[in-house]
């Protein structure tokens, strides 16, 4: 019963593990507060609200058209709220957007290449225009290189490299003048399993240098195994956000344990779904010799799991590891929008 | 990760050289390296040269009786056009690109202002037609050979055909700012090309005019060395060619800059600064040089800057469809200086009454100022009505449908409406329909005349008051859409 315990304390309906998701106690560095945007009578935004931590990966997610890039856009200054106010690092990004442009990178969507330059010669050319000069622009563009891996492509032309590769040099240019904060608009988008691995590496090695990243994606698995924090956008509106742990105990429709048992998986389903306090059996992954983990969705609290794993026993079904169930973005995004969904009242959770 | 990419190398004077360029305008580098990679740039540098050498020597092969002249002549003409074509071509691909691309985006994001955007572009297109220019000076050496021409014509005529040149290269960069996409561009560039190719036709006759010999359209070069230094001389040679040169560069530039600002800023300012500036010094030239001269048709001159007037303010009503009435909340925390807020009203810009203000006040002023009959006084009226009823119905459709809806519904009005009254006219003999849209045609001097005139501007009036307040509503109702109540807002 200490695993149970341990996995769902004592008070929390639910909670993820420290070391998983923790709960950010940086000030905000990001803060929309009622943004509003209007492109002509298309009103795009309808009062996003979200903070995000210093020091934080948070994951923008929502369906095409929600209003993720308006509202990167507009914390990069490129465009003004119709009303509501936004602050980077404590700038406002509509009286102060040159302070802002100082402390953030935004790598926009889209290919962004010039023809017919090279990888050091496209680099230097927004070095310069950061207002990076000199002696400086050199240090700048050889520590984006090597940062972003990119230094043995320097004399290729930007329009030979792959996908990946263009996407790292992206970066590198967002990291020319070292901005504290980023904002990466779907930089994960059209790439291959390989370059989405390196640029989830180099995203995860920018957050362990303190960088704040704020940035925008559909591919959930992504955001699920990078993101301590995260927003989901839809209709215009936040509808819910914080860290993937809070999210999911606000939008989860029951509580979740995760059972792996080592043998007799479907009498063991069969058994679950029997009990009137299981809402969802869900099989996982087999594991080896015949041995199963599923995701087991339930009423009650920590009782009613102990009652579960009491009865598996007295079945002769060998449970071998009770864990909390990992809260993953696909499940919340799925959750919160769309119809059906079972977003918190109130519209914009923190 | 790789050991640390910063090597320190011993640099060239070339490489230092580079450094310092692109450290001092980027965007003028990367354009230099971008144009001169480009194949199509590569081969004209080796065509044109080799186009002109060879017209001069077809020329002068054909006929040994041709003199240098012709030859001079032939080879300034086919420079221009070229020049043109090359200005028109690089110029409106310059920013287009780039935003099709999706690199704008991060340019603008940079600590570059539009305004060193546009000129780095602007500078880059007119390094690459000097670099063809200097490609055919062999030909023109053959032509200096048969001393016809004297260096100091060769050089003035060199520098009006490179004057073509860089006015469509602005206006292709111009174009380019606030094109969705190449091909846009480059048909409106070559648009802007063939008007400035008028303008430096118009140049060159009253060049002619003066020019004591008139063996091609080239001797007006001639005139500069020849003509007696008089009234007409400075007027026709010095400053009206230098009026109309830096006003289309101020213009485009104006334009350019416009196109690479966000709605949050001001984008009407570069053009109510130049609109300010070209019609002031405009109206004072014509009118000084009027009164002390006495050599001005009054009507006539009055007539062509209305003409001009009215063509640039609805150029402009149809670049500001759809923006916002009242100045954005950047500006308004940004307020400028009381010099600054009496001569560019913030209530103007960004919108579709910039262009109508000004425009109108302009159509007003010039024939007044000038002197000229009354019969251009009502005529501008009707011009100040008319331009403010189009905008009005433009501004409603943008508030209602969107800019590009506001814009070709605004084209489709005035062609519809130019149709019309030329069909009406040419099936009526008296007074008609086409008279109530169009009154240019209206005797004021005679009662009937008159009477209608008076009508015809009423209901103009009427229409452009109805059409004004109708926009003024639904922007604002727009605006109140747009900002609902959310929790947190202001």
């Amino acid at each position: 019963m200490s695993v149970l315990r341990e996995a769902f304390g004592a008070s929390a309906p639910y909670r993820s593990p420290p070391e998983e998701h923790a709960r950010p106690t940086q000030p905000a560095v990001i803060e929309c507060d009622g943004l509003v945007h209007a492109f002509g009578p298309k009103t795009v935004l309808r009062g996003v609200t979200l903070e995000v931590p210093r020091g934080s990966i948070y994951g923008f997610i929502g369906p095409n058209g929600a209003g993720k890039t308006t509202t990167l856009r507009i914390l990069a200054t490129l465009l003004e709220p119709t009303s509501g106010t936004a602050r980077v690092a404590g700038h406002d990004v509509a009286s102060h957007p040159e302070r802002v442009r100082r402390v953030l990178g935004y790598m926009p969507d889209g290919p962004g290449i010039y023809e017919r330059v090279t990888v050091g010669e496209y680099l230097d050319f927004f070095a310069s225009a950061q207002g990076i000069h000199g002696p400086s622009r050199a240090r700048a563009v050889g520590r984006v290189l090597d940062l972003t891996d990119t230094g043995p492509l320097r004399s290729a032309q930007v329009t030979t490299l792959s996908k990946g590769q263009r996407q790292r040099l992206l970066l590198a240019r967002t990291l020319l003048h070292d901005p504290e904060v980023l904002v990466l608009d779907e930089p994960a988008s059209d790439l291959d399993p390989r370059a989405r691995i390196e640029l989830r590496t180099l995203l995860a090695e920018l957050g362990r240098a303190k960088k704040t990243i704020l940035l925008s994606s559909h591919i959930l698995t992504e955001l699920d195994e990078l993101c301590d924090s995260i927003g989901v956008l839809e209709g215009g509106r936040v509808v819910v956000s914080g860290t993937i742990g809070e999210v999911h105990a606000k939008v989860a429709t029951g509580r979740r344990v995760a059972l792996t048992v080592l043998h007799r998986v479907d009498d063991a389903v069969a058994l679950l779904r029997s009990s009137p306090r299981v809402t969802a059996v869900t099989v996982r992954d087999a594991r080896d010799a015949g041995a199963c983990s599923m995701e087991v969705t339930y009423e009650g609290d920590e009782w009613a799991v102990a009652e579960l794993v009491s009865a598996l026993a007295k079945a002769d079904i060998a449970v071998c590891a009770v864990e909390p169930a990992r809260a993953d973005l696909e499940h919340i995004f799925m959750n919160v929008t769309g119809p059906g969904s079972s977003r918190p009242p109130g519209g914009t959770p923190r | 990760m790789n050991p640390s990419t910063v090597v320190e190398t011993r640099e060239g004077p070339w490489a230092r050289a580079w450094g310092a360029l692109v450290d001092a305008d980027p965007v003028l580098a990367k354009e230099i390296l971008v144009t001169v990679r480009t194949p199509a740039y590569a081969r004209s540098i080796v065509a044109v040269p080799v186009v002109l050498t060879g017209l001069v020597l077809v020329a002068s092969l054909t006929s040994l009786e041709v003199p240098g002249r012709v030859l001079f002549s032939t080879y300034v003409t086919g420079l221009a056009v070229l020049l043109g074509l090359l200005g028109a071509g690089l110029g409106s691909t310059v920013v287009v690109q780039e935003r099709e691309a999706n690199a704008l985006e991060a340019l603008k994001f940079s600590s570059l202002s539009p305004r060193r955007i546009s000129l780095g572009k602007f500078l880059a297109v007119i390094l690459a037609q000097a670099a063809v220019v200097v490609g055919t000076l062999p030909s023109l050496a053959i032509i200096l050979a048969s001393k016809d021409v004297s260096i100091g014509e060769t050089c003035v005529a060199l520098a009006i055909a490179f004057a073509g040149g860089v006015m469509t290269a602005s206006i292709g960069i111009a174009v380019s700012a606030h094109a969705p996409h190449t091909r846009q561009a480059l048909l409106a560039a070559l648009l802007g090309a063939f008007l400035v190719g008028i303008g430096v036709t118009i140049w060159l006759a009253l060049g002619s005019q003066i020019a004591a010999r008139s063996d091609g359209p080239f001797d007006a070069a001639n005139a500069y060395f020849e003509a007696p230094v008089d009234g007409r001389y400075v007027v026709f040679l010095l400053v009206a060619p230098a009026y109309a040169f830096a006003a289309v560069l101020w213009f485009a530039y104006a334009l350019a800059t416009s196109g690479l600002m966000d709605r949050s800023e001001d984008r009407s300012l570069p053009l109510k600064r130049w609109t300010l500036a070209v019609l002031a010094a405009g109206v004072a030239i014509v009118t000084g040089w009027g009164n002390t001269t006495r050599q001005l048709d009054r009507d006539w001159t009055a007539a062509v800057s209305m003409f001009s007037i009215a063509s640039v303010a609805i150029g402009l009503l149809f670049v500001f469809a759809g923006e916002p009435v009242s100045p954005s909340r950047r500006m308004q925390v940004n307020p400028p200086s009381s010099v600054d807020r009496l001569l560019f009203p913030r209530c103007l810009a960004p919108s579709l009454l910039f262009p109508v203000v000004s425009g109108g006040l302009a159509l007003v002023a010039v024939p007044v100022l000038l002197g000229a009959s009354s019969r251009l006084g009502v005529d501008a009226a009707w011009g100040v009505t008319f331009l403010a009823a189009l905008a009005g119905a433009m501004g409603s459709v943008a508030a209602k449908r969107g800019a590009a809806t506001a814009r070709r519904a605004g084209a489709a009005a005035l062609i519809g409406l130019t149709i019309g009254v030329l069909w009406l006219r040419a099936n009526s003999t008296g007074r008609s329909l086409a008279d109530a849209v169009c009154p240019l045609w209206l005797d004021p001097d005679d009662a009937r005349g008159a009477w209608a005139l008076g009508f015809a501007l009423l209901g103009w009036t009427t229409a452009a008051f109805a059409s004004v307040v109708s926009m003024l509503r639904l922007v604002r109702a727009a605006d109140r859409r747009q900002a609902p109540a959310v929790p947190g807002g202001p």
